[in-house]
């Protein structure tokens, strides 16, 4: 009872009852939310640029003040990110790219306003379940965090790997060919453990590999754009119309159970330090689909294609601010940018942060979340229009301006214009990729894996010396087997349904 | 004639020395190796923040992340040595560079200014048997190699640290590096590792799930005086410190050099970076020239001989690859012409799907081939660099194989629909390549405008007032949100500079 009266507190600081006046926390919450949408729609740009950016301005704040600043600009970019994707089929932030498979493809059908509607819908209950989370259980579900070594993370990522199997059933096999090239390419660059430079050439660029955001960006948005050159008549002079009607109520009541069961995997996973949003938003996908009793919805704009991705990306941005706060250990580029940026206020997370003294930081904290969360659902609303009279422009400006973007964008992520050729050539490549039948996103999510993969599975074997390790560790063990049965379900499922037809 | 040559030239010479008299003349720009929200990064913004105080110009944090610290380095060799471009340099550019065999040595800078200090430290989980140095001594003598300690990177600092610890006290264990601090951290305090090597600070807020076992100083430090001294253990490791400074260009004008020198020494004395350095919890100091320069000459004789042990190949033979890249792409664009010949004769209609497989099945072999040429698995160990790649590259091997015999079987299988418009993407693609080579040159914002304007003619786009407006906003965008909020460097063309 004493966390509902803190809470309570929390919420009382906020409305202007203690030292800091009514409309500051709302007006910073309300600046965060569009700076995090901001940096979230824009391709290249992310939550850590949006924080390292703001972190200047917050050097005169209070600290509550500059820690709600901070988190709001966090939690809403993760929603940012799915409205390009649903717009313009580039996913805005890595996570997002689970979002592109129903949510462009709904855009297609005229009806972006309903897609962007149950994202960002989902999005919010996604936000409010990790925020619940991280207040009602931010402790057993560190420790369970903890108990993640590297034999467990391997088996993560293995399983996140499968869900291919069942995000393309059509071109299996060509999803599988883009697996194992994402897969072949993130093993360019140096070698973790000791420090080989594989497949460099001499070129220090490649050192890290190739930068994952311009990839992504090539794949996606240049791809995109080629794509539809290609199918463009000479003269387009016909226009799309889109809807920005936004979903009925009771569409979006009627998946409440996905939603819900959606967000408790994305706050879970969001938790484990270094698995994240995008690894919550695909298992999320997945799950939905192998429940789902509409399968064959599923790439051509289902809304609950739509809605589970989306939940899982918010509620793992409340997730990954357990580990940050209870433990003190960033689990991503964006949470280890708040870790520097609370330094600067004397505030140093970790388990110190919850004694009374604290409490009113803590708490004030958490009690924004909330607020910003219903204050993001209705930016979101009000934003949708503007989204769709932007993907209504001609499409000669609308592929011009996004191509220029893209690029910019590239070069921002390190300042380099090698990583601006990087983006061309991923484009270049997924165009043809894509024109041929093989899927891209596969490419993406091996990517992402590919270097947890390698990194865990040489790191387990170095610490115990031995093969058994993935099967000796229990998490590993759970989720070895359920990585096997996500492989293979959807293949015998099929094969099982075949026969009876 | 020739006396007015001269005296031309010798103008020519005291305006390029009134030139460096006037120096600052614009923005001196601050290299940072990491991306922004660092350690270093934040080093290098708050002095920024301070200097601007002391100086006529503004000082511009640049981000230059990228191998290692490699590209940032490269990046100031390759600029002016005017003085307007400093490097953050922390103690880890010392391992880096000497591992990494690509023509920047140490001495190719001039050490402008060390700002702190903070000793190294090692650290185990309290809640863990082994969590204090006599129970690490006594642990890895009763069961040797099977210790595990961790730290970011392998070459790093810490990593040396490690090694130092490991010589001097006598005792065999394992390293396992992690991708960064923070993860490594987080290995010790859910026990997957037992020791954590890197900077007391680093357990501040952690105290519940870490301690620090032994520091690298000559006394206790103050903060945490009950925790021990290396030496007090009989190890002798009396003076690690991980320094942070900044350099420049050897080449620099010693005027330029001077000035600067003054500049960082009043930032060393302001309050804004004291109460930072007091925060961040490292030693505020200042040393230039010689003193810093020492500093950093004592690390690299230890550094060499310790990344030696650690298995390191300081005697580079880099050239094989290349070279071997190049063999490989020949034997490939034969293979393909020889297949592109047989569809020619045999009439079989070459198709995308094809195509793209047999580039999958080349782009394994190769790789797999090359993978062959990695360092072997240490002694003891049976997964080296080479392992998986060659895991991954005969997964995709195999799936190219049995998507073409899938294609065998049913020659039409399923493509997406195709457009005319082929050419038009082959021409924006080349586009979009010539407005990227041009930016370096011509600049951000005229390349910029001129590939929108003809991107948009490309696409048959014919409302040209909507051309001149839809060019004139974006760039604005840009330069609204790149340049002046984001502050990204973007490149202005050699010919503006």
């Amino acid at each position: 009872m004493e966390l509902f009266s803190n809470l309570l507190d929390g919420f009382l600081v906020l409305l202007g009852t203690g030292s800091i006046a009514w409309w500051q926390p709302i007006l910073v919450i309300l600046i965060g939310i569009i700076v995090g949408i901001f940096v979230g729609v824009m391709p290249g740009l992310s939550a850590s640029t949006g924080l390292a950016l703001i972190v200047p301005f917050t050097f005169g704040m209070e600290p509550l003040i500059a820690i709600i600043l901070l988190a709001a600009v966090y939690t809403s970019a993760s929603y940012g990110g799915t409205i390009s994707a649903i717009a313009i089929n580039t996913p805005g932030t890595p996570a997002a790219v689970a979002v592109t498979f129903d949510g462009y493809a709904l855009t297609q059908k005229g009806q972006p306003g309903k897609a962007l509607g149950s994202s960002l819908f989902s999005n919010v209950i996604g936000g409010l379940t990790g925020s619940l989370m991280l207040i009602f259980f931010s402790i057993p579900l560190a420790k369970i965090a903890l108990k993640f070594g590297p034999a467990a993370f391997f088996s993560l990522a293995i399983f996140g790997l499968t869900i291919v199997s069942s995000m393309e059933s059509k071109n299996r096999v060509k999803a599988f060919v883009s697996t194992a090239i994402g897969l072949l390419l993130m093993t360019v660059g140096l070698d973790i453990i000791n420090g080989y430079p594989r497949y460099t050439f001499g070129y220090p660029e490649l050192f890290d590999g190739f930068t994952f955001i311009p990839a992504l960006i090539g794949l996606f948005a240049v791809g995109e754009i080629f794509l539809n050159i290609e199918n463009m008549k000479i003269v387009e002079k016909l226009k799309q119309n889109f809807s920005s009607k936004m979903p009925d109520f009771h569409e979006i009541w009627s998946l409440k159970g996905l939603i819900s069961k959606s967000a408790l995997i994305g706050a879970i996973i969001g938790a484990i330090p270094g698995a994240g949003a995008t690894i919550a938003a695909f298992i999320a996908y997945g799950e939905a689909k192998r429940t789902s009793k509409n399968k064959d919805e599923f790439g051509k704009g289902s809304l609950e294609g739509i809605t589970a991705p989306s939940a899982a990306a918010g509620a793992s941005a409340g997730g990954a601010l357990i580990p940050l706060l209870t433990l003190g250990i960033p689990g991503s580029a964006a949470t280890a940018v708040m870790i520097g940026a609370l330094a600067l206020h004397n505030i140093t997370p970790g388990p110190e942060l919850f004694k009374p003294e604290n409490s009113t930081l803590v708490y004030g904290l958490f009690a924004s979340l909330f607020i910003g969360n219903a204050l993001m659902l209705f930016i979101g609303f009000a934003g949708t229009r503007l989204w769709v009279k932007i993907i209504s422009a001609p499409k000669a400006v609308l592929f011009s301006i996004i191509l220029s973007i893209a690029l910019v964008g590239s070069y921002a992520v390190k300042n380099s214009m090698f990583d601006v050729f990087v983006c061309l050539g991923f484009g270049t490549f997924g165009w043809m990729l894509r024109r041929n039948g093989f899927p891209t996103a596969p490419m993406v999510l091996a990517m992402i894996l590919g270097k947890m993969a390698e990194t865990n599975f040489r790191q387990a074997l170095l610490a115990e010396g031995s093969w058994t390790v993935f099967f000796t560790d229990p998490i590993s063990l759970i989720l070895i087997v359920m990585a096997i049965l996500s492989l293979v379900y959807p293949i015998i499922s099929e094969k099982i349904k075949m026969k009876k037809g | 004639m020739k006396i007015k040559i001269r005296l031309i030239l010798l103008l020519l010479l005291l305006s390029v020395f009134a030139y460096g008299l006037d120096y600052p003349n614009k923005p001196i720009t601050i290299l940072v190796h990491t991306k922004p929200g660092g350690a270093v990064d934040l080093m290098a913004r708050t002095i920024a923040r301070v200097a601007a105080n002391y100086c006529d110009q503004p000082l511009v944090v640049v981000n230059k992340p990228g191998g290692g610290g490699i590209i940032a380095a490269a990046r100031l060799l390759s600029t002016r040595p005017d003085g307007h471009t400093i490097l953050a340099f922390p103690a880890t550019f010392i391992p880096t560079l000497q591992t990494t065999d690509i023509g920047i040595g140490l001495d190719d800078f001039h050490y402008l200014a060390g700002m702190t200090i903070s000793p190294e430290a090692i650290v185990t989980n309290p809640n863990s048997d082994i969590n204090s140095l006599d129970k690490i001594i006594v642990d890895a003598k009763a069961n040797p190699g099977k210790q595990k300690w961790c730290g970011p990177g392998t070459g790093s600092l810490d990593h040396l640290m490690a090694v130092k610890v490991w010589e001097k006290a006598d005792i065999d264990v394992k390293w396992i590096p992690y991708g960064g601090g923070s993860p490594a951290m987080g290995a010790v305090m859910g026990k997957h590792a037992d020791v954590y090597v890197g900077n007391p600070e680093d357990i501040l807020g952690r105290q519940e799930n870490l301690n620090i076992a032994a520091v690298s100083t000559e006394n206790r430090l103050p903060a945490f005086p009950d925790v021990p001294t290396f030496i007090e253990k009989g190890i002798d490791l009396p003076s690690e410190v991980m320094w942070r400074g900044f350099v420049l260009h050897k080449n620099t004008n010693k005027e330029i050099i001077t000035y600067l020198e003054d500049l960082f020494e009043k930032c060393s004395k302001d309050s804004i970076w004291l109460s930072y350095v007091e925060r961040t919890m490292v030693t505020p100091v200042f040393m230039k020239d010689e003193e810093f320069e020492e500093l950093v000459y004592k690390d690299v004789e230890s550094a060499r001989k310790y990344l030696k042990i650690a298995g390191f190949n300081l005697d580079k033979n880099s050239s094989k690859t290349p070279f071997l890249a190049g063999f490989l792409l020949l034997i490939s664009g034969i293979i393909a012409g020889i297949i592109y010949i047989i569809s020619k004769k045999k009439n079989i209609k070459l198709k995308g799907t094809v195509v793209i497989l047999a580039f999958s099945l080349l782009l394994a072999i190769a790789f797999y081939y090359i993978s062959y040429f990695f360092p072997a698995p240490r002694e003891g160990l049976f997964v080296g660099a080479g392992t998986v790649p060659k895991v991954w590259s005969v997964f995709l091997i195999t799936a190219s194989i049995i998507g073409l015999i899938t294609y065998y079987k049913n020659p039409v299988g399923e493509t997406t629909k195709k457009g005319e418009n082929v050419k038009s993407v082959i021409v924006l693609a080349g586009l979009v390549f010539i407005y990227i080579s041009f930016i370096s040159f011509l600049g951000f914002f005229i390349s910029t405008a001129l590939f929108l304007i003809a991107a948009m003619l490309l696409m048959n786009y014919r409302n040209y007032l909507s051309v001149v407006i839809t060019t004139v906003l974006v760039l604005l965008f840009m330069y609204i949100v790149f340049i002046k909020v984001l502050m990204v460097p973007l490149p202005l063309g050699y010919i503006f500079q």
